[in-house]
């Protein structure tokens, strides 16, 4: 199960949730391009920050400072 | 005030400091400056103070309550969160993302992170203090050598020394690994002995002798047990005990990742794949609806390829029971060429969804 935690607004917030699917190990579920219209009338969800570093060394900094 | 300054009406003051503050206008003021405050706060880094940004929120919480217009636990949680763009802190922010009770709780979840935020603080303070204090054998012009006490000359030219050694043991380790052979000892330097300090920079390795796999050099003082081993392509190459076990451990790996590919293949529909081998989520279908402008070499596991691709945020929909989401994953790659789409867990986690 993949949950995203919605913020939306101040007032309105909530959970998600998209149900995983698996074929062997390997979990997925299943996308597509939206059409125009959709961009201009569903709810988005924001899946990533807009910042990411995946060689940053603060990951293991981090990771050590937890452990503590 | 001032008109009923001079007829002393304290009553009637009171009353009109009761109606302005209590009146709608006044409140719907604190309101959008609360929510303001929510929205557009952040938390860069260490060198602010977390607790400071905690009490921002504290107080925005509490004038949105007082107006009646309260915020839920979790709301409140995830606007703190929002607002945190420091990398250091973003494992806690994960485990605070993966709990009920930090996730239910502003109280809870904003306590643990000030903790973490300042354990955090702690332990950077006396790494700079090491660097300070640490040898600085960068080269130095002649006056400047000059202007150095005898006591601080004697240290750098030991540092050197260590870094000089450090560095001939591991030219040499390579120079034997290539050619499968114990090294002969340097001929002593002919001639002019002044050419003997030049001649430390000549010694370092031609790239063509380096080791084709830099594993090779993770270990290089056990040299009686090293083992040669055939690689696939019939190339010998040296390996260290340690070294050894390392590639046979990403051997694997890669085995289990190309498995993973060959599955994925006989499916080319339009699906995402969870793949936290992968650094960045990777679209084979969505539209692209911005770009930074900043751009990567984009490479498979077998290392081939090499594909120049921008980072950009892609939307793919989803179709649940209920409706149609719009999913935006920001940092990622668009590249219809490929067969899949892969999704990493761990930029997901950054994010506010996790699995």
């Amino acid at each position: 199960m993949l949950e995203i935690h919605h913020a939306g607004t101040t007032m309105n917030s909530g959970m998600i949730e998209i149900p995983l699917k698996s074929r062997g190990y390997v979990s997925f579920f299943d996308i597509r391009t939206p059409t125009d219209e959709e961009l201009e009338t569903c709810v988005y969800l924001e899946m990533t920050q807009e910042t990411w570093i995946p060689d940053s060394e603060a990951f293991e900094e981090a990771e050590e400072a937890a452990m503590e | 005030m001032r008109r009923f300054k001079n007829a002393s009406n304290g009553r009637a003051a009171y009353l009109a400091l009761d109606t302005h503050f209590s009146g709608g206008s006044f409140k719907a003021l604190k309101v959008k400056q609360a929510n303001e405050i929510v929205r557009n706060t952040k938390y860069t880094g260490m060198s602010a103070s977390f607790e400071t940004y905690r009490r921002i929120f504290t107080d925005a919480y509490l004038d949105l309550a007082e107006a009646n217009q309260p915020v839920s636990d979790q709301g409140k949680v995830l606007h703190f969160l929002d607002g945190i763009t420091c990398p250091e802190l973003q494992s806690a922010i994960n485990t605070v993302y993966t709990s009920d009770r930090y996730l239910n709780s502003f109280d809870e979840a904003s306590t643990y992170l000030a903790g973490i935020a300042v354990r955090l603080r702690n332990r950077k303070q006396p790494q700079s203090t090491r660097q300070v204090n640490s040898v600085d054998t960068r080269p130095r012009s002649s006056k400047e050598w000059r202007a150095l006490s005898k006591h601080e000359q004697d240290a750098i030219r030991k540092a050197r020394r260590n870094e000089g050694g450090e560095r001939k043991i591991s030219a040499m380790d390579d120079d034997r690994k290539v050619k499968g052979n114990t090294p002969k000892a340097d001929p002593k330097p002919k001639g002019d002995p002044n050419l003997k300090s030049i001649s430390k920079f000549k010694g370092k390795p031609k790239k063509k002798q380096q080791p084709k796999r830099n594993v090779a050099s993770v270990e290089s003082e056990d040299v009686e047990e090293d083992e040669e081993v055939e690689d696939e392509d019939g190339e010998e190459e040296v390996y260290t005990p340690l070294a050894k076990r390392f590639a046979q451990t990403k051997r694997v790996k890669f085995k289990a990742i190309y498995r993973t590919i060959t599955a994925s293949t006989s499916h080319p529909g339009d699906r995402v794949e969870l793949d936290s081998h992968s650094d960045h989520c990777i679209f084979a279908v969505g539209k692209v609806m911005m770009s930074t402008g900043d751009t990567f070499k984009v490479f498979g596991y077998d290392g081939k390829g090499g594909v120049e691709r921008s980072v950009s945020t892609v939307a793919v929909a989803h179709d649940s029971p209920e409706c149609t989401y719009i999913l935006m994953f920001h940092q990622s790659f668009y590249d219809p060429k490929i067969v899949n789409s892969l999704i990493n867990p761990n930029q997901m986690w950054r994010g506010r969804s996790h699995c």
